[in-house]
C-alpha cells in the first residue's frame, strides 16, 4: 500500500468503470458454456467412450474447468482493482498494475495541475458514464512524474472526478496564496 | 430423426476406462495449481491492503467457491467408483 505524507489525506480512489471489467469478463462466460454445448451435442459419443457414468465423469472435468475460469476471473479482478488513481489533498498517485508481477507507480503534485481533459467517446461510454481523464502538468521536469500528462482510461464518472480534482487544486492554490 | 443424431453413430471400437488413480491424479494436479495460484493472489491482496473491505469480500467468495468445487469433486469420485 502507498504511504502518505504527514498531513496528507486520501480524498478518493478512481478506477475503471465496472462495466469495462464485466465486458472483459464476457469471454470466460462464453468459455463456461462451451463444454456444456459440446457435451449435449456429443452425448452419444461420450457415453460410448466413458460408459454409463459419462455424466458424472463429464461433471468431474467440467468442475475443474469452472475452477480455472474462477481463477481467471479473480486474476482479472485483481488487475482491475489494483489499477487505481489515489487522489489526496497533495497529489495524484497513479498505480498501474499489469498482471501480477508488473506494477508502475507515478505521482503528480496537485499544485502542478495545469489542465484536465475528459474524453467520453461512443454511445456506451456516454450511457454508462465512463471516459478517459487526461491531467496535464505544468512542468516537464517535475521529479514526481514521468511525463507531462497523466491518463486514467475508462474511469467511472469522469466529469465528477475532473470537478473534484479542480476543487482540490483550487483549495491547494488558495492555501499556498495564504502562506499555509 | 434429430439433426445431430448422426453424431451418436460415431461410436469407437474400444471404450476408455478411467481408474480412480487417474481421477485422483487429476484432482491432485488441480489442487496444486490452485494452491500455487492462490498463494500468489493472496500475497498481492495482503500486500495491497488487507483492511480493504472489497478485498476481504473477494477473498471470501474466492475461497468459498473453490472449497465447494473441491468437495464436490471428492463426492463425484466416490460416486463414479
Amino acid at each position: 500500500m502507498i504511504n502518505l505524507h504527514t498531513d496528507e489525506k486520501k480524498i478518493t480512489e478512481v478506477r475503471r468503470h465496472l462495466f469495462v471489467f464485466y465486458a472483459r469478463m464476457l469471454w470466460p462466460v462464453i468459455l463456461l458454456l462451451v463444454p456444456l454445448l459440446l457435451f449435449s451435442v456429443f452425448r452419444g459419443l461420450a457415453e460410448s467412450i466413458l460408459g454409463a457414468n459419462d455424466g458424472l465423469i463429464f461433471l468431474f472435468f467440467y468442475l475443474f474447468w469452472i475452477l480455472i475460469l474462477w481463477m481467471t476471473f479473480f486474476y482479472q479482478w485483481t488487475d482491475y482493482y489494483f489499477d487505481v488513481w489515489i487522489i489526496t489533498n497533495e497529489r495524484i498517485i497513479d498505480i498501474e498494475q499489469k498482471g501480477f508481477f508488473h506494477r508502475q507507480i507515478s505521482t503528480l503534485r496537485v499544485a502542478r495541475i495545469q489542465d484536465i481533459t475528459v474524453n467520453v467517446e461512443g454511445v456506451l461510454a456516454t450511457l454508462v458514464k465512463f471516459g478517459d481523464i487526461h491531467v496535464h502538468s505544468a512542468s516537464h521536469d517535475d521529479h514526481d512524474s514521468h511525463s507531462e500528462s497523466f491518463i486514467i482510461k475508462q474511469a467511472k464518472n469522469p466529469f465528477e472526478v475532473k470537478e473534484k480534482l479542480l476543487e482540490i487544486a483550487r483549495k491547494r492554490e488558495n492555501s499556498q496564496d495564504m502562506g499555509l | 430423426m434429430e439433426p445431430l443424431d448422426f453424431l451418436n453413430s460415431l461410436k469407437p471400437e474400444a471404450s476408455l476406462t478411467l481408474s480412480p488413480a487417474i481421477l485422483w491424479s487429476v484432482f491432485m494436479f488441480m489442487f496444486i495449481v490452485f494452491a500455487v495460484f492462490s498463494s500468489i493472489i493472496f500475497y498481492h491482496w495482503l500486500k495491497y491492503d488487507w483492511s480493504d473491505k472489497n478485498i476481504k469480500k473477494a477473498s471470501l467468495i474466492y475461497i468459498s467457491a473453490a472449497v465447494l468445487i473441491f468437495v464436490s469433486e471428492i463426492i463425484l469420485i466416490s460416486l463414479i467408483f
